[in-house]
């Protein structure tokens, strides 16, 4: 009976990590795409074609200022949101059902956060934060544009059978079931700086160029082991090792072009991070612990993350949790090359937008769902502008998503919000993502 | 979804196959933990103790208080010298020297050798151990736990030297369900050492064994038999294994009454070893002693037995079995065997609170 605390616990751990990156990321770059189901290649402008398409800056007017900027995004592959909910709250008491809907593998978690919002509000929670992100804004003036923005992106991954743990509590007389198996975290943290041009070539086709300063806060993995089982007391302990890369330094260029056919269609193409380098820091930081029932009976979450102490890692002297812990940390730790191609239509306050983006296999710091295709719809009327779209990845994934803005004399909120969905050899996807703004735009558009 | 996908995509294999010709695409970061080929490992280890690794496979946690001076600890991969065999199936590439040899711990150090699973056929898992090469040549294999799913197996090491995870060979396989029963026997057919006739009360009869991993081993001599009732295999598999078995027994039954049977005996019967189990992805142990001493407690001493069918009754038997033993004599053609049956009752934890007990059944087999 006295497992049940510390399976308990390792589930908390892991729903920690889990929890945490639950309200992450950006679906994609800025609040336009996000309510056009990641459309919003053709028609950026300001501060949104730093990201989407640079060239789009060589026919950007006036200035704009980004105040603030939140994003939140998390994709689940394997579960739903509701059914994560009940495993995460149901304390040992909960719907055995949510179980049997799993996979064999379990589930996993993707999400990606604004880093800034994210590092603060985790140092008001008194929990570890992953680095010192800068917060995200920009500022467009004409065809130049310097934009900051702070991410901290996150996969979690939970066994089947600590998910059942969870729900269903530790039950001696099914202890051959249990099984830590690939229960594990992975985040990466970093900040990077934009500073994006675009120049017309002749009257109907524009050049972009952005250089991208990236400056790592965090790399970090936590992997879990299977339990060590005392058959005499019939108690577990549970070693969990972590090794993080506490900086790191990297950049990117991008190059964007955009041609106008005239009638208001347009075509743009844009290579990010077409050459890119992404360097992390080699001197690792450690942190391994083993968790006991009398460690975890009703242990405050604090208290368990205290137990990790940290500790240099070199490699006379390493664990073999502590390596296995950091065997993939650097494996294709840097962004991919990605491809955006787009046709799109624009008259009066409507545009219309189909964008495809093919994300290239190297380079693991992008969201699980970049490679799709997308088609989106703007309207504006006077001060309103609202926005939809959908979108289908290459895995099944889809998603409809809604935006809408709000503009008060210079001064723009906006919002776009979006579902994911779908099922892909019988695993189902489920998640969501919204992003706000609050921005101040001038002297045209 | 194919078309609006096919000029990105088509843009992307360009751009890349560009980036590959100029060497631009950006390779994996160099692992900072990976020591080079055949690179042992050398580190002072405090009092406040520390970890001496050879990355990938190998690790020794050295706890505080482990050494009680600095020292400087050593690691290499052994690969000149080969490791004794009687140690058991030594796994290849596992054997590590840790120096200096000899060097008595005062708290144990942790072990961990990687053992990967394609290493190991059927059954395996659960003999694994580490054998420890002491510096007069005998071997001490410790029992661990293994990690299915890294591959880790680890172990205490009370002192330095060479190392290398083995598949244990004296190992006895525990079978599901019960055992057989037992058939009695009467003692009075048997020969006795005195010289007395068929029911004779003259001399006594005295049945020994012992087995040992240092010496006669009880997998290859027979004298061990283990099961476990549906109650234990149902809750922690049914493979399971008992490592380093040794079993010492000795009963000198002294008085009979006419019928042959034994009115009184003395001596004791020890069963020791390490039960492994496979529980879920985890290899565990539990270590098993049981130790039947004939009157009170302490020296064995003459107690009364009275036999009853199979059943031989001793009025006093120190212990935790019962002292009702099944028992069982053969003949055979040196001698005779005489099988005792002893059970271990296990209490099991339910999730409802209650408890559930299981019965571990071992026989030993007695030589006189």
């Amino acid at each position: 009976m006295r497992a049940r605390g510390t399976f308990r616990a390792l589930a908390i751990c892991v729903a920690l990590a889990v929890g945490t990156s639950e309200a992450r990321a950006q679906f994609s770059p800025g609040v336009r795409s996000a309510g056009m189901a990641g459309a919003g290649l053709l028609f950026a402008t300001g501060l949104d074609a730093v990201e989407w398409n640079p060239a789009n800056l060589a026919w950007s007017r006036g200035w704009d200022l980004s105040l603030y900027e939140f994003g939140a995004a998390g994709l689940l592959t394997g579960t739903t949101i509701e059914d994560l909910i009940e495993i995460a709250t149901a304390g040992g008491d909960g719907d055995a059902s949510v179980v049997s809907r799993l996979p064999a593998d379990g589930f996993t978690l993707s999400t990606t956060l604004e880093g800034f919002v994210t590092a603060n509000a985790a140092s008001l929670a008194d929990v570890p934060e992953a680095g010192s992100p800068l917060p995200s804004v920009g500022i467009a003036v004409g065809p130049v544009a310097l934009r900051i923005r702070s991410r901290l992106m996150a996969d979690a991954s939970m066994s089947r059978e600590i998910a059942d743990l969870t729900v269903s509590g530790y039950n001696p007389e099914r202890i051959q079931e249990y099984a830590v198996r690939n229960t594990s975290v992975r985040t990466v943290s970093f900040t990077e700086i934009t500073l994006a041009y675009g120049l017309t070539i002749g009257e109907r086709f524009a050049l972009g160029l952005a250089a991208r300063s990236v400056r790592g806060h965090s790399l970090f993995q936590i992997k879990f082991f299977e339990p060590e089982v005392d058959l005499e007391e019939e108690t577990l302990a549970v070693t969990a090792a972590t090794v993080e890369s506490p900086g790191g330094t990297g950049y990117g260029f991008d190059v964007g072009m955009a041609l106008d056919l005239g009638a208001g269609v347009r075509v743009s193409m844009v290579g990010s991070n077409l050459f890119q380098r992404m360097t992390w820091d080699e001197n690792l930081i450690a942190h391994q612990a083993v968790f006991s029932d009398d460690d975890f009976d009703d242990a405050d979450i604090i208290e368990l993350i205290d137990r990790f102490e940290d500790a240099p890692v070199e490699a006379e002297g390493v664990s073999l949790a502590v390596f296995e812990a950091a065997r993939d940390l650097f494996r294709q730790s840097y962004f991919p090359m990605t491809i955006r191609a787009g046709l799109g239509w624009a008259h009066g306050g409507t545009s219309l937008e189909l964008v495809g983006v093919a994300v290239a296999p190297r380079g693991r710091h992008h969201n699980a769902w970049d490679e799709r295709v997308s088609a989106g719809l703007e309207q504006r009327l006077a001060f309103l502008t609202l926005r939809g779209g959908y979108s289908l990845s290459t895995d099944g994934l889809t998603s409809v998503a809604a935006g809408l803005g709000l503009g008060l004399g210079p001064v723009r909120f906006e919002v776009g919000a979006g579902r994911f969905s779908g099922t892909l050899n019988g695993v189902d996807y489920d998640g969501a993502q919204a992003t706000i703004t609050l921005a101040v735009r001038g002297g045209g558009s | 979804m194919a078309i609006p996908l096919c000029l990105p995509r088509l843009v992307l294999a360009g751009a890349l196959l560009t980036s590959t010709s100029g060497c631009l695409l950006q390779q994996d970061q160099e692992f900072p933990l990976e020591l080079g080929e055949g690179e042992g490992a050398a580190k002072t280890i405090g009092v406040e103790g520390g970890v001496i690794s050879v990355p990938p496979d190998f690790s020794l946690n050295f706890p505080a208080g482990a050494l009680s001076a600095s020292s400087p600890v050593t690691v290499a991969q052994r690969i000149n010298a080969p490791f004794p065999s009687e140690a058991g199936a030594v796994l290849p590439g596992t054997a590590y020297d840790i120096s200096p040899a000899g060097l008595t711990l005062a708290t144990p150090a942790r072990v961990e050798i990687r053992v990967p699973p394609s290493l190991l056929e059927l059954g395996d898992d659960i003999r694994l151990g580490i054998a420890l090469l002491n510096p007069d040549g005998s071997v001490v294999t410790a029992t661990g736990t293994y990690d299915a799913t890294s591959g880790f197996l680890s172990a205490s090491l009370e002192q330095l030297g060479p190392v290398a995870a083995v598949v244990e060979l004296d190992a006895i396989d525990v079978e599901a369900g019960l055992p057989p029963t037992l058939g009695g026997g009467n003692f009075a057919g048997a020969p006795t050492p005195s010289g007395g006739g068929a029911g004779a009360a003259a001399g006594n009869l005295r049945y020994q064994s012992s087995c040992s991993p240092d010496a006669r081993r009880c997998f290859s001599s027979g004298l061990m038999s283990v099961w476990i009732d549906k109650v234990l295999s149902d809750r922690i598999g049914e493979s399971l294994v008992i490592v380093a078995p040794t079993v010492s027994a000795d009963l000198d039954f002294l008085t009979f009454d006419g019928a042959g049977q034994p009115t009184s005996a003395v001596g004791q019967i020890r069963v020791e070893g390490t039960l492994k189990a496979r529980v879920g992805q985890t290899v565990v142990s539990y270590s098993v002693d049981e130790h039947s001493i004939t009157g009170s407690g302490g020296d064995p001493s003459v107690t009364s037995v009275s036999v009853t069918g199979n059943h031989m009754v001793f009025t006093e038997l120190t212990g935790d079995t019962s002292n009702d033993l099944e028992f069982g004599l053969t003949r055979i053609a040196t001698g005779e065997l005489l099988t005792l049956s002893i059970e271990r009752k296990v209490d099991l934890e339910n999730d409802d609170g209650s408890e559930t007990t299981g019965t571990v059944f071992i026989h030993v087999r007695l030589r006189r």
